[in-house]
């Protein structure tokens, strides 16, 4: 591996912190309002104890040895290494579906009163493109640094702005909902919470130091932390019509009442989450090209990243119409795909933490 | 070197700024979006919507904005004009579609801060009108909602003395200052929709009405009870001075009576006093005035601020108990005698019977409150929600009766303040 691409553990942290949750602050808070029956909160905290399980596991089987994870699954399977890159890119590409639709939909409906062209969305793909023809570990451990302050900014101003009109007793009672709406909930925003195998890629590229697990939990800890903050605001702002309430962080700001004087300034802030939105976006479809590249050589990453991204473009022009039915499909009857992959398999690599002997 | 490998670096180079020079160019749409500026040729910025039924028909009323042109001062201070578009249709949003029909203008409805629904729509299921909005992405669900006792046609067709555009001058007097000062419940579709849709199925909207102003009006006798009587002829006469001329002639509005709700049906409707007594009870009151009457003699106070606090318990027999404890700190506003200089200083003593009489007066205006909601099933003290929120073990055996069978303590303190 070469100097340049190296990814430390603060800016795994920073990822898991700062990009990780930004899309659990779209969609997912409505979903698990209307499934949950309003107890939104304890379906989160399960997926975040899954998920944290998942990555603590993760980032011991990386600190077992000096060698990346990568490096060790390298020398272990050998050509039957190729395999498993080809799964995982197809999942990436898989799980990248429910988030561009998202964006989509969401972009049309709050930067946009009318109706705007499809080349207005174009750009995205444009920079998705881009992102993914940069070489992985050092492209995603710079949007994780620059998300620190296109995150944390909006973050904290819009859930500031929210608290004028939250009534947080809309949260009672607490974890006392039909345990069979909590399992439905969990199941439905598999797609939205499948956080650890996100993480995956930069594990398996991070050449571990004394400190790293901390900084990664800590960092994991905290993006559960801005989630659950941010879904308890939403459900005190909207209490019982939550579950129609889409695009929730443009969303819980507007009732801020300054804003009846100086405009839509809240808008500033969801903007600055957008960009963190689109890092989001665009990493699963930056793994399965770089996993890509790995079957078929480095010189097929940018004409990889053009077609890939001119594919989703189209993808998403045909798919949109059907917008509900996919989300039915991915969420309702495929979420096993996400367990198999965002939690079975990636304990699997347990099997990889074992040291090397060195003078074998 | 070789030349082609020079120009092969320098054709990558360059490939890479036009790709992201045409980034930043498509950046530019993708951010801009329209930023709410709108084509006036095009779009109709509805300002405010009635909803009206007839039969199985929606009549909707949009207030829209006809910006004008200022040109060397003129129109300067004065508001844009507005134009009402009356249609009709099965639906609310084939309604709406006519206004597209009729003048070739796209309804917007993003600027749009109230609807109005009428005495016929509220009859029904106001929801059956009320969800276009709702499922509206780009209806701000912060936007305030009232009935009339009338049709809301004919309550945005009017021109008011303070505003010649009707539904600004409505928004004033649902304004949250209004709500402050104790005089209106203003609501928001989006509390309204909550209450709606949460276990009580209840909610409340103010009744919006026209008044003549004040000096063309017959003195009608103020009731001695009436909390708020002092500041209606304050604010009637100030609005009297403005006018004018023909201004005289225009009337102006009023929200101080509350429709109540179950189900999304009007059922019952709260008094000035009551709306004043629940406004003490579930919202903030600031410098809100509070008139006592004893021996002919009325004294208005002044609250600052009011403190209520409510406790809900389930006791053996199942039944509800709400204790509301209320206290509020007010000041002498005014007397209807003139009193001594003496007692005039650091801000006027409150006559010694003013607080006894006014802690008792409110009390008893905040249980007739409970009482006709009782009478009404509408559950605007949200027993079904305490309920639901701190005995959710008992929840399903004790929700039907938990309004009918609630008993209300309520203890009202006033602390006086200078």
């Amino acid at each position: 591996m070469t100097a340049r691409a190296k990814i430390c553990g603060r800016q795994i942290g920073f990822f898991a912190a700062f990009v990780l949750p930004v899309y659990k602050l779209m969609e997912a808070p409505s979903i698990l309002a209307r499934y949950a029956k309003g107890d939104l909160l304890l379906p989160a905290l399960l997926h975040f104890l899954v998920q944290a399980g998942v990555l603590v596991a993760l980032v011991y089987a990386v600190s077992r040895d000096e060698t990346t994870l990568s490096q060790r699954l390298q020398a272990r399977l050998g050509k039957g290494v190729r395999i498993v890159y080809a799964a995982f890119a197809l999942y990436y590409l898989f799980t990248a579906i429910l988030p561009l639709l998202d964006l989509e939909k969401f972009v049309y409906a709050v930067f946009y009163d009318t109706a705007p062209t499809i080349f207005s969305f174009a750009f995205f793909f444009l920079f998705s493109a881009f992102v993914c023809s940069k070489a992985l570990p050092t492209s995603t451990g710079r949007s994780a640094d620059i998300s620190l302050f296109f995150f944390l900014i909006p973050f904290l101003a819009l859930i500031l702005m929210s608290l004028t009109e939250a009534d947080f007793t809309g949260l009672l009672p607490l974890f006392e909902r039909q345990f069979g709406h909590t399992v439905s909930a969990f199941t439905r925003t598999l797609p939205h919470f499948s956080d650890a195998v996100l993480l995956l890629p930069l594990l398996a590229r991070l050449e571990y130091k004394k400190g790293d697990s901390k900084k990664i939990l800590f960092g994991y800890g905290a993006g559960c932390v801005f989630t659950l903050v941010f879904l308890a605001a939403f459900y005190a702002l909207f209490s019982t019509i939550a579950p129609r309430e889409h695009y929730a962080f443009a969303k819980i700001a507007q009732y801020f009442p300054a804003l009846t004087v100086v405009g839509r300034i809240d808008l500033i802030f969801v903007y600055m989450l957008c960009v963190v939105l689109f890092f989001f976006v665009a990493t699963p479809m930056q793994y399965a090209v770089d996993l890509s590249t790995r079957l078929l050589g480095e010189r097929a990453r940018i004409p990889l990243a053009a077609t890939l991204n001119f594919a989703a473009f189209l993808f998403v022009l045909l798919a949109n119409k059907h917008y509900d039915g996919v989300y039915a499909l991915i969420g309702g009857k495929l979420f096993p795909v996400f367990l198999l992959f965002g939690a079975l398999f990636p304990l699997c690599l347990l099997f990889f933490a074992k040291k090397e002997k060195k003078d074998a | 070197m070789k030349f082609s490998a020079v120009y092969g670096k320098y054709r990558e180079k360059n490939t890479v700024r036009y790709f992201l020079l045409i980034v930043l160019v498509l950046a530019f749409l993708f951010f801009s979006g329209d930023f709410g500026l709108v084509n006036v040729q095009k779009t109709a910025i509805v300002m405010a919507v009635g909803v009206d039924r007839e039969d199985d028909d929606f009549i909707v009323t949009s207030q829209i904005a006809v910006p004008q042109a200022s040109t060397q001062g003129q129109g300067q201070g004065k508001s844009a004009q507005t134009v009402q578009i009356v249609s009709r249709g099965k639906t609310v949003s084939q309604a709406f579609s006519q206004i597209n029909a009729k003048t070739g203008w796209y309804p917007k409805l993003v600027f749009c801060h109230l609807i109005v629904l009428g005495n016929e729509t509220a009859k029904n299921n106001v929801f059956d009108a009320l969800d276009f909005f709702l499922l509206d992405e780009y209806m701000p669900d912060s936007c305030l909602i009232a009935t009339s006792d009338g049709a809301a046609k004919d309550l945005l067709n009017v021109s008011a003395l303070i505003d010649s555009s009707g539904s600004v001058a409505m928004q004033k007097v649902l304004s949250d200052h209004a709500q402050r000062v104790g005089l209106v419940l203003s609501c928001t579709l989006r509390e309204f929709a909550i209450g709606y849709a949460s276990e009580s199925k209840s909610g409340y909207l103010p009744v919006l009405k026209t008044q003549p102003q004040q000096e063309e009006a017959p003195a009608a006798p103020a009731s001695p009870s009436s909390p708020t009587a002092a500041s209606s002829s304050s604010s009637s006469s100030d609005s009297g001075s403005t006018g004018g001329g023909k201004e005289e002639n225009k009337p102006v509005f009023s929200a101080r009576e509350t429709a109540l709700f179950v189900d999304g049906k009007r059922v019952g409707t709260l008094s000035e006093s009551e709306t004043f007594a629940f406004n003490a009870v579930k919202n903030d009151l600031q410098l809100a005035s509070y008139s006592v009457t004893d021996s002919g003699k009325t004294c208005t106070l002044n609250v600052r601020h009011n403190a209520p606090k409510t406790k809900f318990s389930i006791d053996a027999e199942g039944k509800a108990n709400l204790k509301i404890s209320l206290t509020l700190t007010a000041g002498l506003s005014d007397y209807s005698k003139a009193q001594s200089p003496d007692s005039l200083v650091d801000a006027g003593d409150v006559p010694a019977w003013a607080f006894p009489r006014a802690e008792k007066l409110l009390a008893a205006q905040i249980k007739e409150t409970f009482e006709k909601c009782r009478a009404c099933k509408c559950d605007l003290f949200e027993l079904s929600s305490f309920l639901q929120k701190y005995e959710n073990a008992r929840f399903d055996a004790l929700k039907s009766e938990i309004l009918s069978r609630a008993r209300l303590d309520i203890s009202v303190r006033f602390r006086g303040v200078r």
